[in-house]
């Protein structure tokens, strides 16, 4: 027999006792029952507890006063769960004698034993129920013979097992809960983290940088002038880029990762600084600062519809999540906000003094809320099925606006130098910072990204691009490769480790993983 | 504000206004020799149909008091046949009120049996189902009256099912439910109130009758 008291382990923590104890539950739990058995014979330590052994047999034999005494004996129980044990002991030992047709002993048994208890008045009430028809609380108007008896007893016996605390019994799957409490913060604290794989518990996890975007891999030249804005489409398949020089473009991702240009959009005639992709891929919006918006088809790259004309101009624009309405807002503050469907019919708006000039707009993807920046500096999250609102008001001008993939996080850039993140739901009272870019003249951008949109990414006006992991507030990783202004971020949804970035430059960077020596080299052979 | 009580003697008041405000409060509660005495001194007439039905309903209401439902209901449909087949919500009341005599006097098999028999085909209509779970619920308690729903056993929940009672029988025989002199009080005590609130004082105190006989 085991000494209770022998410790294992480098620092005397753990009870060797209780650590061969859970490994026994653990082997029963995972279906090896020679193995825990032959364990259980080999350390002398049982699983189930002595108390817990002749609890077990006194229910399963339906010797019931004889239960109820053995849990007034267990000293290591709460009043609490001790009565929440005698409930389900009582409970079973009631209506046994209920289904045997034995009433007065169940009345018995419910005055006596059942009704004193601390339990929710409501269960001994409908208990009493019972008395006078079976049928509600559970049981036919069958005999019930022993047979059905004993498979009910082994199912609630587990349920009485589940009341009753350690040491007597080990809490289910004690071992498993462990180690995943153990991997799961190691996780947690990996500042690299970017992918939602398994991982292995035979190192300490910890990911190196080679899992996020930290060098060129590509540079796309094909604009003309500077470039405003980058998005990868929902799918990860395209990116859309916009520019100064008037037009949009169209890019496909390969295979191979390598990008190629599929369609240039012109017939804007002023920059255009915002794309929109529809949520299903298949359409793209664009407009800019002075210009309509308009409505192309992604395959083709024809322009399908033009929504507004020049005395309406539309500042950005966002999806709902059926690809059939789209809302977009104005810097015309007479303009206010309006729902279009994708044929050009207004379906509502949102005007009014109370509308003035809007910047920046989003829809969450889940649908629920449509948020907008307006005045520069207001953040107004509106519940669109319960037409609810509220407003978050910065101290500084915004300028950008990114929604999280789950719905439940914002991020504005703003021209102090900071990103701030909020929840959408409302429960923080002070966002999040992140800061160490430089922001003061221009329109900066920043995302979301990575595997569980645990990395934000952002231009910069020093020509870098910032990432951050969302749990610290400096950055992780500074990329350089752009010769000027870096404008606008984006990180590819579905290939978690790669980002855009476009650039007054004229260039549109993609970041990838740096390779490591000996791949490369491999790579050269 | 409250009216100068002076005004009040501005307004005559017929002496069989009273006298009628007095007989229908009398009649309404069962007050069979009071009623008599009432007659005798002023010389007004009470037919002897009505004094009649008076002494069955008095029998009535007095054995629901006792706790002696089955006898009430009994009487009852001798006396108004359909009232209490048209009128499920005192049935069941009333039936309660038996069910609760038999645990009180810890006959716990009879009722248990009555319960089987008379209260649970209520239980398939919902707003029953709360009421009889609570009626049912006192059967866990060795003492009745320390469990949470002790009121069911009180005085005050007898008579106020003998109140439901009484009402539902004189309007069956198209009597007033409430006597002449009930509604008075109500009316006074609702326009005041009314008044209170329309002219908004935080002020005035709600308006207690009690203090406002007191002060006349």
């Amino acid at each position: 027999m085991e000494n209770s008291t022998t410790m294992i382990g480098p620092k005397g923590v753990i009870k060797r006792h209780e650590f061969v104890r859970i490994l026994i539950q653990c082997l029963y739990s995972l279906g090896y029952d020679k193995s825990a058995a032959c364990l259980e014979s080999e350390s002398g330590i049982s699983y189930k507890s002595s108390e817990f052994k002749l609890l077990e047999s006194l229910f399963l034999g339906g010797d019931w006063e004889g239960c109820i005494d053995k849990l007034y004996e267990l000293k290591e129980m709460t009043d609490e769960q001790r009565d929440a044990a005698l409930f389900l002991v009582s409970r079973q030992y009631f209506l046994e004698c209920l289904g045997r047709g034995n009433d007065s002993l169940a009345l018995s048994v419910l005055r006596k034993r059942i009704s004193k208890l601390q339990v929710d008045r409501k269960e001994v009430h409908m208990l009493a129920f019972g008395l006078f028809s079976l049928g509600d609380v559970g049981w036919s108007d069958n005999n019930y013979d022993s047979d059905a008896f004993q498979e009910l007893r082994s199912y609630l016996f587990n349920e009485v097992e589940k009341v009753i605390p350690p040491p007597i019994t080990v809490p289910d799957r004690r071992l498993e809960h462990l180690v995943e409490k153990v991997v799961s913060s190691q996780i947690s604290s990996c500042i690299y983290h970017n992918s939602l794989d398994q991982v292995s518990i035979y190192k300490d996890h910890r990911c190196g940088r080679d899992q996020i975007p930290t060098e060129t891999v590509q540079i796309l030249s094909a604009h003309k002038n500077e470039v405003w804005f980058v998005q990868f489409a929902n799918n990860g398949n395209y990116l859309a880029s916009s520019s100064s020089d008037c037009t949009a473009i169209i890019w496909k991702v390969l295979e191979d990762s390598k990008l190629v240009l599929e369609h240039t959009l012109k017939s804007h005639q002023n920059p255009v600084s915002f794309v929109a992709w529809s949520p299903d891929d298949t359409m793209l919006l664009t407009c800019g600062n002075s210009e309509v918006l308009r409505l192309w088809d992604v395959e083709t790259g024809t322009c399908k519809h033009t929504f507004g004309d020049n005395g309406f101009l539309v500042s950005s624009c966002a999806w709902f999540p059926d690809s059939t309405r789209l809302v977009c807002g104005s810097s015309d503050p007479k303009k206010g906000i309006c729902m279009w469907d994708c044929e050009g019919n207004e379906i509502k708006a949102w005007r009014g003094i109370r509308m003035p000039k809007i910047s920046d707009i989003a829809v969450t993807p889940n649908g629920e809320y449509l948020i907008s920046i307006f005045s520069d500096r207001d953040i107004r999250i509106l519940n669109v099925g319960m037409n609810t609102e509220r407003v978050i008001s910065e101290e500084h001008l915004i300028t950008s606006l990114s929604v999280s993939g789950d719905s439940k996080y914002l991020i504005v850039s703003l021209n102090s130098q900071e990103i701030h993140m909020w929840d959408v739901e409302g429960n923080l009272k002070e966002p999040l910072t992140y800061k160490g870019h430089r922001q003061h003249k221009y329109v900066i951008r920043s995302c979301f990204g990575g595997a569980n949109g645990m990395f934000i990414a952002s231009g910069s006006e020093n020509s870098q691009v910032y990432i951050w992991n969302r749990r610290i507030s400096d950055p992780i990783e500074v990329l350089s490769g752009h010769s000027m202004t870096v404008n606008c971020v984006s990180w590819n949804p579905k290939r978690h480790q790669m980002l855009a970035s476009a650039s007054d430059d004229q260039t549109i960077r993609i970041w990838g993983p740096t390779v490591r020596e000996e791949k490369r080299c491999n790579k050269e052979l | 504000m409250d009216v100068d009580p002076r005004q009040y003697e501005q307004i005559k008041i017929n002496d069989k206004d009273t006298h009628n405000i007095i007989l229908s409060y009398l009649i309404h509660d069962c007050y069979k020799d009071t009623l008599e005495s009432l007659v005798a001194s002023t010389g007004l007439k009470v037919s002897a149909t009505h004094l009649e039905d008076m002494e069955k309903r008095k029998r009535i209401l007095h054995f629901a008091l006792e706790g002696n439902a089955l006898d009430a209901i009994h009487l009852t449909e001798q006396m108004a046949p359909d009232l209490l087949e048209n009128n499920k919500d005192l049935l069941f009341d009333l039936l309660s009120l038996h069910f609760v005599e038999l645990l009180c006097s810890r006959k716990c098999t009879e009722a248990i049996e009555f319960g089987k028999a008379k209260l649970t085909p209520f239980g398939k209509v919902q707003k029953y189902c709360e009421k009889l779970e609570e009626f049912m619920g006192l059967l866990a308690y060795e003492e009745p009256e320390k469990s949470p729903m002790f009121h069911l056993l009180s005085l005050e929940y007898r008579q106020h099912v003998v109140d439901n009672l009484n009402r539902a029988i004189l309007e069956h025989a198209r009597m007033p439910r409430y006597s002449e002199l009930e509604r008075i009080i109500q009316q006074a005590t609702v326009v005041r109130q009314c008044l209170s609130d329309e002219l908004g004082k935080d002020v005035l105190l709600p308006f207690s009758l009690k203090d406002f006989l007191k002060r006349s």
